[in-house]
């Protein structure tokens, strides 16, 4: 798992949030964004993303978060890739689930775009 | 008894001395007599003695004469002869009267014979001389004659001596006969009279003792009617009281001598008094003895009041009279007392009848002794349904099996709180909040409880609420948010140069909104922070760190608005490590609330001191202004919830004023306390002191925090408590567990055990069963009914393995494993972490019947760890999954498509062992109808979390308890 972080497949439904948030990694941070407007999408996207990190919301019309990635785990390409919730609901009982789901860490809502890549890439080399 | 036999003696001795007195009387008129005639006899014998003698002197001298007459010749004067002639006739008459003399004619005719003689002698003179006298005296005849009545004489004399004598021997013999009979009777009388003397004595000195003991008795009779409480009045024939003592007098307001002559029918109200003649009068004809029992009576005072007095009636015999007494007590103040003790109680009813909560009290026994309406209500149930039953039989086997062990608590004398959901009596339920209070004694049983009070509210609009709360949070907090994040990405963005360098005015107006959007943040944050406070929500991930390294990062992340405000903030800390037990973001939010305040409130160029310390009970991190200080007014409330100065100041200053009500909070929940000093125009220093963590070698100081469940990613050792009373044993399976990478704290007794759970999480807790302070069940139980913990795995270390397991036996899936000592480390580590990834015994199965795939899937990756889902998405399939496997747990969709969840339940219910079931559907309308079901959920106000919760519990509850379960 000590391979460089470059691809992240984000998943927000919110159109403003995606584009925010898919600017401050690629922009910041140098990422590789595969950015999806849902769960849907990131199912269709997924196979050849080629994606290091998932980074899902959790709150998304039709399949959410844990649906998605859910799914995710169901798909080869996406089966063993680490994830990072990105959530406004951060309450602890909820935070619960995501980690018990094998969530490696959640980035509480609103996020700072400047510090956002910074995060991801500690959570990262965090996992060992 | 006594006197009777007393007075018979006395006759019969009277008697005897009577008979022996005419004994005496005729004895002696017989001795009498007899001596009288003896003495007559001796007399009569005397005189004819007597006359003998001189009946012979005289005829001797009658003859001399007659002789010297014949021989002398000289004339004997015939008057001398002549008396001597009557003497003898007459001494011979006498002796004829005396006619004892049986020859008597003999004695005449000698005497005759030889007068005749002398007289022919004298005749013979007169005519023949001298001659033919003395021939005819000294003639044969007349010598014969003498001698004759010489002779006769003798033998008269002789015999009568004799008899005198005879009559002397026996009148001495009568005599001596008298005497001894006299003497005797005499003696006899005396002994009877001393007799009677010895009786009357003894009479008297009885007598007197029984007086004595009677003058007793009375006195003691009258002491005791006197001083009774009790009013006595005695009565003879006719109602007229007789005596009445001091209790009856004061009753009736009577002198003693205005009472006693009285009829006893004036005590009483006119219209009783006919009444009462009539019933006495009937009593007093009765033979037999009577009492009657007590009565309540009205009476009349001599005043005239009217008192009810209680009275007992019956009749007594003194002294062989027949008297009537009466017993009497007032019992107008008893009455009126029980009349105000039953207006109260029914006021009391009343006001607990308006009451909609269940108010009860319940004796020892646990059976019901008071209750309210809403208790009837809500068990739809009468009052004799509920009255004096036990609670079991009130609430139904299955709920008391939930609830017995809280009612024994209550009863060992400790308050109980606990909430249970109460099935109403039209089918549907209700949460109840219920309290036990135990019931102390009265008096000598002040310390021994005698019961328990129970009170219930009905708590499902109060959580109805709690959840519309939270879930309104939870709405906020995301709906906030989502706006706020692309806002705040946008401008940290273009504050950032990510989209090229700004113009200088541009970039000043976009740091402004940036700073707000921030403010906004935090004052959203605030809000939330604050209300999960209120609710009780806020969880503590306490870990042992450096303080001093945590206020670094504080500091640090304080730079930029310290920066901002040209105020300078510097750090005193020594070298030495300053370990404590925190939750390391809730302590860095504590450090920049109180940073930013003192940054805010110091004037431009001026410096805030942190300085980190060790204190009087800890850690003191101490954080100072040189502001103006804080006005006195506003001190004592500087803590409190929106407290700003003044409030235009909070618009000045740009704060929520949650800020040190949370702080506040969060400190104590860490075990600390805040506080600071202040001084006008100098500044103001504010401070906390949290305990410093001493390491395994001594518990932490109790925290009151709730746990987190959320497991730190950062580390990667689970922590694993140990409860073992023994030091080395506790040590021996530290080390091991160490060994194998657990992370340990030990806990040597029950109530350590609970406090370490009460501050810290854990991935399982290792138990021995004979752990000092609880009973291990006990011990194990408690924990399952903590929420937080429910779900946490035990493993039993025991040396009696099996005797324990006994104990368990109904409640076998409360422990994880046991393992029997001495302890192997391989099975230990096994069986602890088998028990973390809940690898025990087989997983259970669910059966989720759901025709959503999503939901399938979510629910399913929740509940991978610790069950095996298999899924149906038609009735039909669910019937025959059922049928051909076996269920520990059924979750069941109700709205399926075309069909309704419910039309399972009876499939469900046919099975044995009967899976428990949890309905899990979007929408809580359906009516529930007294079905058997676990748990009911909603699909969106149901957290996953509580989705878990009500798995675990499920397994871990006996299958059988149907309807009385704990709510989601």
């Amino acid at each position: 798992m000590l391979s460089p972080l470059s691809r992240i497949l984000y998943v927000e439904d919110e159109p403003d949030i995606l584009l925010v948030g898919k600017m401050a990694l690629e922009a910041v941070g140098g990422f590789t964004v595969i950015a999806c407007a849902s769960g849907q999408e990131a199912l269709i996207a997924a196979p050849n993303a080629q994606a290091d990190l998932l980074l899902l919301d959790v709150m998304m019309p039709g399949l959410d978060g844990l649906g998605t990635l859910k799914a995710l785990q169901k798909i080869p390409a996406t089966a063993r890739t680490p994830v990072i919730f990105m959530t406004a609901k951060v309450q602890a009982a909820e935070v619960d689930v995501y980690i018990k789901l094998g969530a490696l860490e959640v980035i509480p809502k609103p996020f700072d775009p400047m510090e956002l890549s910074a995060q991801i890439r500690k959570i990262w080399a965090a996992q060992g | 008894m006594f006197p009777n036999v007393f007075l018979l003696k006395i006759k019969l001795t009277l008697a005897v001395s009577v008979i022996l007195m005419v004994l005496l009387g005729v004895a002696s008129y017989i001795t009498i007599n007899r001596l009288t005639v003896a003495s007559l006899e001796r007399d009569r014998m005397e005189e004819n003695f007597v006359l003998l003698e001189r009946l012979a002197t005289s005829l001797k001298t009658t003859e001399s004469a007659f002789r010297q007459y014949i021989l002398t010749g000289k004339d004997v004067d015939e008057q001398e002869l002549g008396p001597s002639l009557d003497g003898l006739q007459d001494m011979l008459s006498r002796l004829r009267d005396n006619h004892l003399l049986p020859e008597q004619t003999t004695l005449e005719e000698l005497t005759e014979q030889r007068i005749t003689l002398a007289l022919q002698a004298v005749a013979a003179q007169k005519l023949y001389g001298r001659e033919a006298a003395i021939n005819i005296l000294i003639s044969d005849q007349n010598r014969s004659l003498r001698q004759q009545t010489d002779d006769l004489m003798d033998i008269l004399r002789v015999r009568e001596y004799l008899r005198l004598g005879n009559f002397q021997a026996s009148a001495e013999g009568t005599a001596k006969w008298a005497k001894r009979l006299i003497v005797g009777t005499c003696l006899l009388l005396l002994s009877l009279m001393a007799w009677m003397v010895f009786l009357i004595t003894h009479y008297e000195k009885k007598r007197a003792l029984v007086e004595l003991q009677l003058k007793d008795s009375e006195a003691m009779s009258r002491i005791i009617t006197e001083d009774l409480a009790e009013g006595v009045i005695t009565t003879g024939h006719d109602d007229i009281v007789l005596d009445a003592n001091v209790a009856a007098l004061k009753l009736f307001g009577y002198e003693k001598s205005d009472l006693v002559g009285r009829d006893v029918a004036e005590l009483m109200p006119k219209d009783l008094r006919s009444g009462y003649k009539a019933t006495t009068a009937a009593l007093r004809a009765r033979p037999e003895s009577f009492r009657l029992p007590d009565r309540e009576i009205r009476s009349i005072r001599k005043d005239g009041g009217e008192i009810l007095i209680k009275v007992s009636f019956g009749d007594v015999h003194i002294g062989g009279q027949r008297l009537f007494m009466a017993f009497m007590h007032d019992i107008t103040e008893r009455k009126r007392i029980t009349e105000a003790l039953l207006a109260s109680e029914k006021q009391l009813r009343q006001i607990t009848d308006t009451v909609p909560a269940l108010i009860a009290s319940l004796d020892i026994n646990q059976r019901f002794i008071f209750h309210n309406k809403a208790c009837e209500e809500v068990f739809g149930m009468s009052f004799n349904q509920i009255h004096g039953r036990t609670l079991a039989e009130v609430i139904g086997p299955k709920t008391y099996e939930f609830v017995q062990d809280k009612a024994e608590e209550a009863l060992r004398g400790y308050v109980v709180h606990y909430e249970r959901v109460q099935s109403m009596p039209h089918g549907q339920f209700r949460d109840y909040a219920i309290t036990y209070f135990p019931r102390y004694g009265e008096g000598q049983d002040e310390s021994k409880v005698i019961g328990f009070y129970t009170l219930g509210t009905d708590i499902t609009e109060l959580k109805r609420i709690d959840r519309m709360k939270s879930e309104f949070v939870s709405t906020v907090s995301h709906e906030l948010r989502t706006p706020l994040t692309s806002i705040r990405g946008s401008l940290g963005l273009i504050a950032g140069g990510v989209v090229g360098e700004l113009p200088e005015a541009v970039k000043t107006l976009v740091d402004i909104a940036k700073n707000n959007c921030e403010r906004l943040i935090r004052l959203i944050n605030d809000i939330l922070d604050s209300e999960k406070i209120e609710s009780g929500k806020m969880r503590m991930d306490l870990k042992n760190v450096d303080i001093k390294q945590v206020v670094r990062q504080a500091l640090v992340a304080s730079e930029g608005y310290a920066a901002q405000h040209r105020v300078r903030v510097q750090l005193q800390a020594s070298d030495e490590p300053m370990q404590v037990c925190i939750d390391n973001d809730r302590m860095t939010q504590v450090l920049i609330n109180l940073l930013s305040n003192a940054v805010k409130f110091s004037s431009s160029g001026s410096t805030v001191d942190v300085r980190v310390l060790r204190g009087t009970q800890g850690i003191r991190v101490e954080v100072a202004d040189h502001g103006l200080g804080i006005p006195d007014d506003f001190r004592n409330h500087i803590f409190q919830k929106f407290s700003q100065a003044d409030s235009s100041d909070a618009r000045k200053k740009g704060g929520s004023g949650l800020g040190l009500s949370i702080s506040k909070t969060l400190i104590e929940k860490m075990g600390g306390h805040i506080s600071f000093t202040s001084a006008l125009n100098v500044g103001s220093t504010f401070f906390f002191e949290v305990p410093e963590w001493q390491g395994s070698k001594s518990l932490p100081l109790p925290l009151p925090l709730p746990l987190p469940l959320k497991a730190p990613v950062t580390s990667l050792n689970s922590r694993i408590l140990v409860c073992e009373g023994d030091f080395g044993d506790a040590k021996i399976i530290s080390n091991m567990l160490v060994a194998a990478g657990f992370d340990t704290d030990i806990a040597h007794t029950a109530a350590q055990a609970q406090t370490f759970l009460e501050n810290n999480s854990y991935a399982a807790l290792t138990v021995n069963s004979t752990m000092p302070g609880q009973n291990a069940l006990s011990f194990v139980t408690t924990l399952r009914s903590n929420e937080k913990i429910s779900t946490i795995p035990v493993v039993m270390i025991s040396t009696t393995v099996k005797a324990d397991q006994v104990q368990f036996s109904r409640k076998r899936l409360l422990v994880s494993s046991w393992l029997e000592k001495p302890l192997n480390e391989k099975s230990l580590v096994s069986s602890v972490q088998q028990a973390i990834s809940g690898n025990h015994n087989g997983k259970p199965r669910i059966l989720h019947v759901e025709d959503d795939l999503d939901i399938q899937h979510i629910v399913g990756a929740m509940a991978k760890d610790f069950a095996i889902f298999e899924y149906a998405t038609t009735l039909d399939e669910a019937r025959t999954r059922l049928r051909t496997s076996r269920f520990d747990l059924v979750l069941l969709d109700l709205a399926l498509e075309h069909e309704s969840g419910w039309d399972l339940i009876d499939d469900i219910n046919a099975l044995n062992p009967r899976p428990p079931v949890i309905v899990f559907s979007a929408s809580d309308s359906e009516k529930i109808e007294g079905k058997q079901v676990q748990a009911i959920l909603v699909k969106a106000r149901t957290s996953d979390i509580d989705l878990l919760n009500s798995f675990q519990r499920a397994f871990w509850l006996p299958q059988d308890t149907g309807s009385s379960t704990p709510k989601p």
